[in-house]
């Protein structure tokens, strides 16, 4: 059993003691907080970001943690939700990642008060209980997550700094399929504060709505069978603002293990007319915007193209 | 007069004391430190856990006996209007045909070295058996508690001047056997379980915190909850992190102090799989074919009784470690034709069924290894 190093609790804040280790080696190596520092009270936390769908998509720094925590599995607790884990264990077998999956069917719990249980669950493992807590989360961490919002609201009011490694964002895969110009700007909505909180949008400017067809202002998206009834919602509160035959594109991924990127345009007024894939999109363009900002963009290519071996072809 | 100390029948069926040592393996063990010396008190034992143990927990018992006093109870149920029981009892029922094929092995396992999947088996068997008997649960996980009739008639004539309950573990029942019996309880050595702590199911939220931390650190593998606590959000988020922490915490909530000994115990849906099959061409009718399982019609799934929707139903059930299959009635009828020596076509007309109807059905036994060929 690791053993980690506790001063008394009595006697001056948890800021009293400022630990002056860093958590980073030279070269790289992520090292849990306590290999260096002896005297430190706290364990400490890391939001690992794991990219947004395949492997590949993993930063370096985020392949470090994951491998440091398979080689040292005493040194660091590991969490994580579903598609956190498999991401994790493609890159880093054998890690051991206990899976917070449970928060999702406890009874009378919805997922607000899941994530800050969550939050409140994983700060003090790691600043009360002085572990090393490593929390797997898939994508960016800062974008859409609000567990990782709460952790960083707890251990922001408990002065404890946490560690973040950033990951890619799912807005990479979704840009993939519109030719997005930037000169008027984008908004970024959740389809669930337009459909259900009467959000307006700036017609002048292009629109992602993501979360789109999920059931629950947090995300409840286990398939894709009740979008319907949010595409509807949606559908009658963008049409106040767009016409009927303003062109929206439907932004999806095809799911494990390639994780293409796909869409289809559409009219606004088939918006509901069939289901989406869980984790979809909706890309309204600006109304008197460039025409290109409302195409639907060819898929890039995965594969890497060795150019001798195509003519050669 | 020697006394005679009895062990109750909980915490969960008992693993037996290792068979004393040959000289051969003491002196392999001679660089280990000497076991700490017992206090094991002079008398006759007589362990009721293994008395009930060896006695309910067989497949003699569980496709004889357990299994008729579960057709009544079923009839019962059912008569009675109780579809929820009457859905249970028929799945209960079900497995005893698994469990007979099972449930010796996992006996031996248990006793001698525990491990998950023994666990597993022996507590669908008490599950099984508790319906069949009609008996309460224990004090501690899903085992059940003997009733009166069954204690007395273990424990024979009782003199209290001799007989004693020994107690070994607060959960193990000593306390409530020594009443029912009206004889003393003495404690004796405590079970030998891996570090867990007893905690008052109104005691979990408030001391959520602790608990947790103490799991993480190892200083517990499991919180054994002395009552189920209240139902609200803040008791299912505390049991969360407690599974979450606890080496051993998924295995203690299903199966009681037993999970402590095989704390990756699967689910009882994990332990069995679908009956192996033969990758062969479509059955003509000139194949031959034999029954690879029974069958038994049934007023239906467990489901759909519980629904209050009876009709009748086939299952196909193997003496075997394969989960039940839910089937039309004529594959029943038509697997209680297979004989293994006359071919589909004669047993076709011998029913009086349209040839290709009766293909398609026996296509349908060979794909879930119900028959197989001769
Ligand atoms: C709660 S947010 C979390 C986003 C995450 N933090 C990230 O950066 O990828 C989930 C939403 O992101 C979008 N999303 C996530 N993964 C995606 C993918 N692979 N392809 C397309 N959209 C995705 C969907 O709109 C989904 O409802």
């Amino acid at each position: 059993m690791h053993r980690r190093q506790k001063l008394p609790q009595s006697g001056g804040s948890q800021m009293s003691h400022r630990c002056t280790a860093t958590a980073t080696e030279p070269h790289g190596a992520i090292r849990p907080h306590s290999v260096r520092c002896e005297v430190c009270v706290s364990g400490s936390l890391t939001i690992v970001g794991l990219g947004p769908a395949r492997p590949e998509h993993l930063t370096q720094e985020a392949v470090q943690a994951l491998q440091a925590a398979v080689a040292d599995p005493h040194s660091w607790r590991v969490y994580g939700l579903a598609h956190a884990r498999a991401l994790a264990e493609a890159i880093a077998p054998g890690l051991q990642i206990r899976s917070l999956d449970y928060l999702y069917g406890l009874t009378g719990v919805d997922r607000p008060l899941a994530y800050a249980d969550l939050a409140e669950m994983l700060t003090r493992r790691a600043f009360s209980d002085g572990h090393h807590v490593l929390y797997l989360v898939a994508g960016s961490p800062l974008f859409y997550n609000d567990a990782v919002l709460a952790i960083r609201r707890r251990a922001a009011a408990q002065e404890q700094a946490i560690r973040l490694i950033h990951g890619m964002a799912f807005l990479d895969l979704v840009l993939d399929r519109v030719y997005w110009t930037g000169h008027s700007g984008l908004a970024l909505w959740s389809a669930w504060n337009v459909a259900f909180d009467g959000v307006a949008l700036d017609v002048g400017a292009p629109t992602l709505l993501v979360q789109l067809g999920e059931f629950g202002s947090s995300g409840d998206a286990l398939n894709e069978d009740r979008s319907p009834e949010m595409l509807g919602k949606l559908r009658d509160r963008l049409r106040r603002q767009y016409p009927a035959d303003h062109p929206v594109l439907v932004l999806y991924s095809s799911g494990p293990p390639e994780y293409r990127s796909e869409g289809r345009r559409i009219e606004l007024s088939a918006l509901a007319d069939q289901p989406v894939p869980v984790y979809s999109n909706l890309w309204v363009p600006s109304i008197g915007g460039p025409d290109l900002e409302a195409t639907l963009a060819a898929p890039s290519v995965r594969r890497m193209v060795d150019p001798l071996s195509e003519v050669l072809s | 007069m020697s006394l005679r100390f009895i062990l109750p029948p909980g915490p969960f069926p008992p693993v037996d004391p290792p068979e004393p040592d040959t000289e051969d393996e003491l002196s392999d063990d001679f660089d280990l430190p000497e076991p700490e010396t017992e206090f094991v008190p002079a008398g006759e034992r007589l362990d009721l856990g293994a008395v009930f143990r060896d006695r309910l927990y067989t497949g003699h018992h569980l496709d004889g006996p357990a299994r008729s006093a579960l057709q009544s109870r079923l009839k019962e149920a059912l008569e009675s209007g109780d579809m929820a029981k009457g859905a249970e009892v028929l799945a209960a029922w079900a497995d005893t045909w698994s469990l007979s094929a099972m449930v010796d092995d996992a006996n031996e396992q248990w006793s001698t070295d525990p491990d998950g999947v023994s666990l597993s088996v022996l507590t669908r068997a008490a599950e099984v058996i508790e319906l069949a008997l009609g008996w309460k649960t224990g004090p501690n996980g899903p085992w059940p508690w003997p009733d009166a009739a069954a204690l007395r008639a273990a424990v024979g004539a009782i003199d209290p001047e001799r007989d004693c309950v020994l107690a070994r573990h607060p959960l193990d029942g000593a306390e409530q056997l020594a009443e029912a019996l009206g004889i003393p309880l003495q404690v004796g050595n405590p079970l030998a379980l891996p570090p867990h702590v007893l905690v008052a199911p109104e005691e979990l939220v408030e001391r959520r915190a602790e608990l947790g931390a103490a799991l993480a650190e190892g200083t517990y593998t499991a919180v054994v909850l002395l009552g189920e606590p209240p139902d609200m959000p803040a008791t299912a988020l505390a049991r969360g992190e407690l599974r979450l922490e606890g080496d051993a915490q998924v295995a203690v909530d299903r199966h009681g102090l037993a999970g402590l000994l095989a704390p990756d115990a699967p689910a009882w849906t994990a332990v069995r799989a679908p009956a192996p099959v033969a990758a062969d061409a479509p059955p003509t009718l000139d194949t031959v074919l034999d029954a690879a399982c029974d069958g038994a019609l049934v007023p239906g799934p467990p489901g759909r009784i519980r629904r209050g929707d009876l009709d009748t139903v086939g299952v196909l059930l193997w003496v075997g470690p394969h989960p039940p299959v839910w089937v039309a009635p004529v594959a029943v009828h038509v697997l209680r034709g297979l004989n293994g020596t006359r071919s589909l076509g004669q047993l076709a007309e011998a029913m009086g069924a349209p040839p290709d109807a009766l293909l398609e059905v026996a296509t349908e036994l060979l794909r879930v290894g119900a028959a197989v060929r001769v």
